[in-house]
């Protein structure tokens, strides 16, 4: 269970990011009041544009921010006060999250399940479910670098998973890879939904958010404008699908920065 | 603290399962320094013995008939190509040009009435020409001096005064008073505090900047961040491997240097090695061990306090350079300290205070109390530096330019 209550996120800017912004503010407020929550067994979409909020909110859950205001509970866990409690549960699959290049996926999975507290029996176990499950055995002992860009998401999503984490965060999921890894990368996240796991994925894809998605928050300048399922957005819009909804709620809410 | 346990293994394995990364971080440099030192001795030696065995081009004018006999007599000669001018030689400004062009080495020009001057108590000169960018120049004019000059004016003294015995006044006699470790150490001690020091601080460079800022900048510090372990553990993880590291690295290069200074050294001098020679004691080994280790883990300290503070390896070079001149300084600054006394809470500046104890370390000389002080002083900015590191870690201003 995810649990983000009023989360509030202001990064201070430089002077040198205040110009690249062409902004007089020397604040950025990234997340604002962003209130929702995500139960086992339910994939959880965070729908926006580039730069609404949606990476910085799934950071402060991750724990790799803190929250200005607000709070953020993971497994009953605050990210704050029980970081590593917290990591102990959750997995964060990004695209700026990578794997060691130096190193083989089996290398870093084992690495990785002893950070985790793992079991050599543990890891073993585990490393022939995922690793079979993805195909990695074929190149388990390859460097990183060596790989494919699908084969590096495939042991990067594997080395994430190695503990078993009741959460499974995943930002574009899909982005960058070709269509084939891209639907095994979505059919894992149907299986885990299945397993009973929390699963928060942040897309801009709105064919993907509609076919993988229990429920829908949408962030529009880093704030949680609607949420719901699809059908309930879709209806309060007054559109045929998920994209025009999207479109119609970013003419309403989105306003130029200063 | 198992996280700690991975993370070294981790870092140790990210060296020594890469065959270039070893290669180039412990192979080539002892290679390249043994090649290095043997090549300066043995160019340096092959040069003396040139210089030695070259036949110098010499021109005398008005040469008198007692310098003439002892040209021969003494087998200037043979060392020599003398050519004797004339009186009124029209060409001494073509000898000139020769010997500034490098084709000859010598002029000497006596003066007409020299050898009536000599006998008349007068003091007639000698007009020594010679070209002192040039070594075989060079080497003429020491070997004419040396071997004619000089020798000429004893043998006239020694007539006039009635016999070459009463020239000597008295006789010294030399006992030297010294410590033999001082005495062998003398070279070493004044080169390697800053070889040690220096040389760690380059092996800590690259290390670590890539381990810290590289991970940054490729994006693999995050998924370590994102781990139950504790953000302390994983920095002080981080210090400890990479201070491991650059101690193998420091000394793969003081090996080397080791074996490759005496090589380079005998060849140049002929087979002595005074300066060159140490006996180390235990204690001297266990102070010396001591002081290197904790030297490492400040180097590792300060710039993993700096590198992680940047976004990529670039910057963070950028970032390390001038502490990398400070510390070249603080090491030189030892080389021209000589055997006058420092104050013993200079030991306790970091890293010049370790220098200077290696130093002493060196010729036997280093006391408790300078010793503690090293330790103390570089293991407080160490523990500083390190609370510094562990901060920035949990910095999601620094981990993720937040």
């Amino acid at each position: 269970m995810i649990e983000v209550n009023n989360l509030t996120k202001v990064y201070k800017l430089s002077k040198n990011e205040m110009a690249k912004r062409k902004t007089k503010k020397n604040i950025k407020c990234a997340a604002s009041g962003i209130t929702f929550t995500a139960k086992p067994g339910e994939i959880y979409g965070l729908l926006g544009p580039n730069g609404a909020g949606k990476t910085t909110t799934l950071r402060c859950i991750a724990t790799l921010l803190t929250p200005t205001e607000g709070e953020v509970k993971v497994c009953g866990h605050d990210t704050v006060k029980e970081g590593e409690a917290v990591r102990e549960d959750i997995c964060f699959l990004t695209n700026e999250i990578k794997l060691d290049p130096f190193f083989s996926p089996r290398y870093l999975f084992d690495f990785f399940g002893h950070l985790h507290g793992l079991s050599e029996e543990a890891i073993e176990a585990r490393r022939k479910e995922l690793f079979g499950y993805f195909g990695i055995d074929a190149f388990e002992d390859k460097k990183i670098e060596e790989l494919s860009t699908g084969m590096k998401q495939k042991a990067a999503i594997a080395v994430s998973l190695v503990q078993d984490p009741k959460v499974v965060i995943f930002d574009e999921p899909t982005s960058g890879l070709d269509v084939i890894t891209a639907k095994s990368v979505t059919d894992f996240l149907a299986k885990l939904k299945k397993d009973g796991k929390t699963i928060i994925v942040s897309t801009h894809i709105m064919s993907e958010a509609e076919k993988l998605c229990d429920k829908i928050g949408v962030i529009i300048d880093g704030k949680l404008v609607t949420e719901g399922t699809i059908s309930d957005i879709v209806g309060k819009c007054g559109t045929n699908d998920l994209e025009d909804a999207f479109f119609v709620l970013y003419r309403d809410n989105h306003k130029e920065e200063e | 603290m198992n996280g700690v346990k991975y993370i070294i293994s981790k870092e140790f394995a990210r060296v020594f399962k890469d065959r270039k990364l070893v290669f180039s971080l412990f192979i080539l440099p002892a290679v390249l320094m043994i090649g290095l030192y043997s090549l300066i001795g043995s160019l340096a030696g092959s040069m003396s013995k040139d210089i030695k065995e070259h036949v110098s081009t010499v021109y005398i004018q008005n040469v008198p008939e007692e310098i003439k006999s002892l040209i021969k007599t003494t087998g200037y000669d043979k060392l020599a190509k003398i050519t004797y001018l004339q009186g009124n030689a029209s060409n001494v400004d073509e000898i000139k040009d020769d010997i500034l062009n490098g084709d000859a080495e010598l002029l000497v020009i006596f003066d007409k009435n020299f050898s009536e001057d000599v006998k008349n108590f007068k003091t007639p000169s000698v007009t020594i020409g010679y070209n002192s960018a040039k070594d075989y120049s060079q080497n003429a004019y020491s070997t004419f001096n040396q071997v004619i000059a000089n020798t000429y004016s004893q043998t006239v003294i020694a007539e006039r005064i009635g016999g070459a015995e009463k020239l000597t006044v008295f006789k010294t006699v030399n006992e030297e008073i010294v410590k033999e470790d001082e005495k062998n150490g003398q070279f070493l001690a004044m080169l390697i505090p800053y070889l040690i020091t220096f040389l760690i601080f380059a092996s800590a460079m690259g290390i670590v900047t890539d381990a810290i800022a590289g991970e940054k900048e490729r994006g693999t510090m995050a998924r370590l961040l994102m781990t139950p372990v504790k953000r302390s553990h994983l920095a002080f993880g981080k210090l400890v491997s990479l201070s491991g590291l650059s101690i193998i690295s420091a000394i793969v290069y003081a090996v080397s240097m080791a074996l490759a200074m005496p090589m380079m050294m005998k060849t140049m001098t002929g087979g002595s090695t005074v300066g060159f020679a140490i006996n180390f004691r235990t204690g001297q080994l266990l102070e010396l061990v001591v002081l290197l280790v904790i030297l490492a883990y400040l180097y590792v300290a300060l710039i993993s306090a700096l590198s992680i503070r940047a976004k990529d390896v670039k910057t963070a070079s950028t970032y390390v350079s001038p502490l990398y001149i400070v510390i070249m300084v603080a090491a030189l600054m030892t080389m021209f300290t000589g055997s006058r006394d420092v104050d013993p809470l200079m030991h306790a500046i970091p890293v010049y205070g370790t220098a200077l104890s290696v130093q002493k370390i060196m010729t036997n000389s280093l006391g408790v109390v300078e010793f503690l002080y090293s330790v103390a002083g570089n293991l407080v900015l160490a523990v500083l530096c390190t609370v510094s590191v562990t901060k920035s870690f949990c910095s999601e201003k620094i981990m993720f330019n937040a």
